[in-house]
C-alpha cells in the first residue's frame, strides 16, 4: 500500500481516496442539490422540517423562557401607570355592557327562532388553542413563528392564528409539539379581506416588510385611509370577520395595511380550530 | 497515553465551546419579544463559523457547519441548503484567508467580519430572493450586518474564553501549513 507524503489535512482542501472531492466540495453540492429541490418541490422536506422543529423544541422552549419572563415584566411595569385610569374607564363601560347584555340575551333569542324558521345554514364554530411562541424564523427572509403546540395539541396545518388584537397569520407545518406559523407579512401569504363599512373585497398580500399592501382591488374603489379590515372568508381559508388592520396610504399612493397584530411583541397566539359541536 | 481523568478533563474543556455554539444557535432562532423589538436580528450563527473558522477551525468542520445550516434551514423555514451552502462557501473563503488573519490585530479580524458577514448575508438574500422568483427587502441584511458587527467583539470574547480553556492541540483541519 502506497503511503502518501505530506499528507494534507486541511478540511477545505482534504482529498476523498475514491472522489478526488474535498468533503466540504461534496457538501455544497448537496447543499445546492437540496436548494434546487426546495425550489421546484417546497413541500419535499417538510417531514424533516418537523422532526428538527420536535427535536430542538424543549432547547428552544427552555432558553426562550427568560426572554418570555422579562417582556412579561416589562409589559407589566409599563401597564402599571395605565391601570388606574383603565379601572375608572372600565367601570363606566361596564355600567353600559350590562344594559348591553340584555339587549344582545334578547336578540340572540329572536335570531335563533329566525334561523329555525329559515333553515339557515350557519357558519361553522370555532374554539381556539393557546400556545406560546418559542421561537421566531430569526432570519431577514422568512417571516414565520414557532409556537409550542402541534398534532397532539390538536392543531391543523391551514388553520388560522390571532393575537389578542387581530390576525397573525395561518400555520404551514405542524408536528408533534410544534407548529410553523407563516405571517401575514410575509411575502409569500395572501389574506382576502374585505372593508367592514363599504364592503369592498381586497386581497392582503405580505411583502416581508411591517405593512403588507392590498390588491386586486377592484376599479374606482374609493377605500380611505383608517378603514378598518377583516377577513372576507372567501376561499374558505380563513374564517368571515377576522379582525386584520387598517388601511393606510402610502407616500406613493398605493394602499397597504397597518395589521392590529404587533409581531415584535408576541408572546401566546390562538390557533382556530373548527368544532364540531354547532 | 492520557490517563482517564486527564480524557475526562479534555472532554469536559472541549464540551465548554461546543456548549457555546449550541446556545448562540439556539439564540440564533428564538424569540426575542422584548419592548425594545425584534426587528433586529442577530447572525449569531454567522459570528461563530467566523470566529471558529479563524482560530480554532477544528472546532468547526465542514460537516458541523453543514448540518448546523440544514438545521437552521428546517427551524426557520428558509429553502433547504440556503444556509448550509452560504455557511461552507464563507468557510472556504475564511480557510483562504485564515493565515493573514490569524496574524493581525483584532480590529482586523473584526473588519474581516464585516465582510464576510456582509458577503454571506448578501448572498443568502440574493439566493432567497432567486428561489422565490421575487427579492424581499435589503433592509433587514443590513440592520442584521450592523447588529452581528456591533456585537462580534463582546461574542468573541466570550468564544475566546472557551478557547484559552482548550489545551493547546495539532489543529489537524488547520489550513495554515
Amino acid at each position: 500500500m502506497k503511503r502518501h507524503k505530506n499528507v494534507n489535512f486541511s478540511a477545505s482542501s482534504m482529498t476523498l481516496p475514491l472522489s478526488g472531492a474535498s468533503p466540504s466540495s461534496i457538501l455544497i453540492a448537496i447543499s445546492v442539490l437540496l436548494m434546487i429541490t426546495s425550489t421546484f418541490k417546497p413541500n419535499a422536506f417538510d417531514n424533516a422540517r418537523a422532526g428538527v422543529a420536535d427535536f430542538f423544541s424543549p432547547a428552544l422552549s427552555f432558553v426562550s423562557l427568560p426572554f418570555y419572563h422579562a417582556a412579561l415584566f416589562f409589559q407589566n411595569v409599563n401597564s402599571l401607570a395605565q391601570l388606574q385610569a383603565d379601572n375608572l374607564r372600565l367601570s363606566q363601560e361596564n355600567i353600559k355592557l350590562r344594559e348591553w347584555y340584555q339587549t344582545a340575551i334578547l336578540l340572540d333569542s329572536e335570531n335563533k327562532s329566525l334561523r329555525e324558521l329559515l333553515n339557515l345554514k350557519i357558519d361553522p364554530k370555532y374554539s381556539h388553542i393557546s400556545a406560546r411562541v418559542i421561537a421566531d424564523s430569526g432570519n431577514t427572509y422568512v417571516k414565520s413563528l414557532l409556537a409550542n403546540a402541534g398534532l397532539n395539541e390538536g392543531v391543523e396545518k391551514g388553520a388560522a392564528v390571532l393575537s389578542g388584537d387581530g390576525l397573525v397569520g395561518r400555520i404551514i407545518e405542524v408536528s408533534d409539539n410544534t407548529s410553523r406559523i407563516l405571517l401575514a407579512s410575509d411575502i409569500n401569504l395572501r389574506v382576502p379581506v374585505v372593508v367592514e363599512d363599504t364592503g369592498q373585497h381586497a386581497i392582503m398580500a405580505g411583502t416581508n416588510a411591517p405593512n403588507p399592501k392590498l390588491i386586486h382591488l377592484p376599479k374606482g374603489s374609493n377605500i380611505t385611509a383608517g378603514a378598518r379590515l377583516i377577513t372576507s372568508g372567501y376561499g374558505g381559508a380563513y374564517p368571515h370577520g377576522l379582525p386584520v388592520g387598517r388601511v393606510i396610504i402610502n407616500d406613493a399612493g398605493s394602499m397597504g395595511v397597518a395589521l392590529f397584530s404587533d409581531f415584535d411583541r408576541l408572546q401566546i397566539v390562538r390557533i382556530l380550530q373548527q368544532t364540531n359541536d354547532l | 497515553m492520557l490517563a482517564m481523568s486527564e480524557k475526562i478533563d479534555l472532554a469536559m474543556r472541549l464540551c465548554v465551546p461546543y456548549i457555546l455554539m449550541l446556545i448562540l444557535f439556539l439564540l440564533n432562532m428564538i424569540s426575542f419579544s422584548t419592548p425594545v423589538s425584534t426587528a433586529i436580528e442577530i447572525p449569531f450563527v454567522v459570528i461563530i463559523i467566523y470566529y471558529w473558522s479563524v482560530y480554532r477551525p477544528s472546532l468547526m468542520s465542514p460537516l458541523l457547519i453543514f448540518m448546523a445550516g440544514i438545521c437552521l434551514d428546517f427551524i426557520s423555514g428558509l429553502p433547504a441548503g440556503l444556509s448550509s451552502f452560504t455557511f461552507l462557501i464563507m468557510h472556504n473563503i475564511i480557510s483562504q484567508q485564515r493565515l493573514f488573519l490569524t496574524g493581525q490585530p483584532f480590529m482586523v479580524v473584526w473588519f474581516g467580519f464585516v465582510v464576510v458577514g456582509f458577503i454571506t448575508l448578501f448572498v443568502q438574500w440574493f439566493l432567497f430572493g432567486l428561489i422565490n422568483f421575487q427579492w424581499t427587502p435589503m433592509q433587514p441584511v443590513l440592520l442584521a450586518i450592523i447588529s452581528g458587527s456591533l456585537l462580534f467583539p463582546i461574542i468573541s470574547l466570550a468564544l475566546n474564553l472557551s478557547n484559552r480553556i482548550l489545551p493547546i492541540l495539532p489543529d489537524q483541519y488547520s489550513a495554515v501549513k
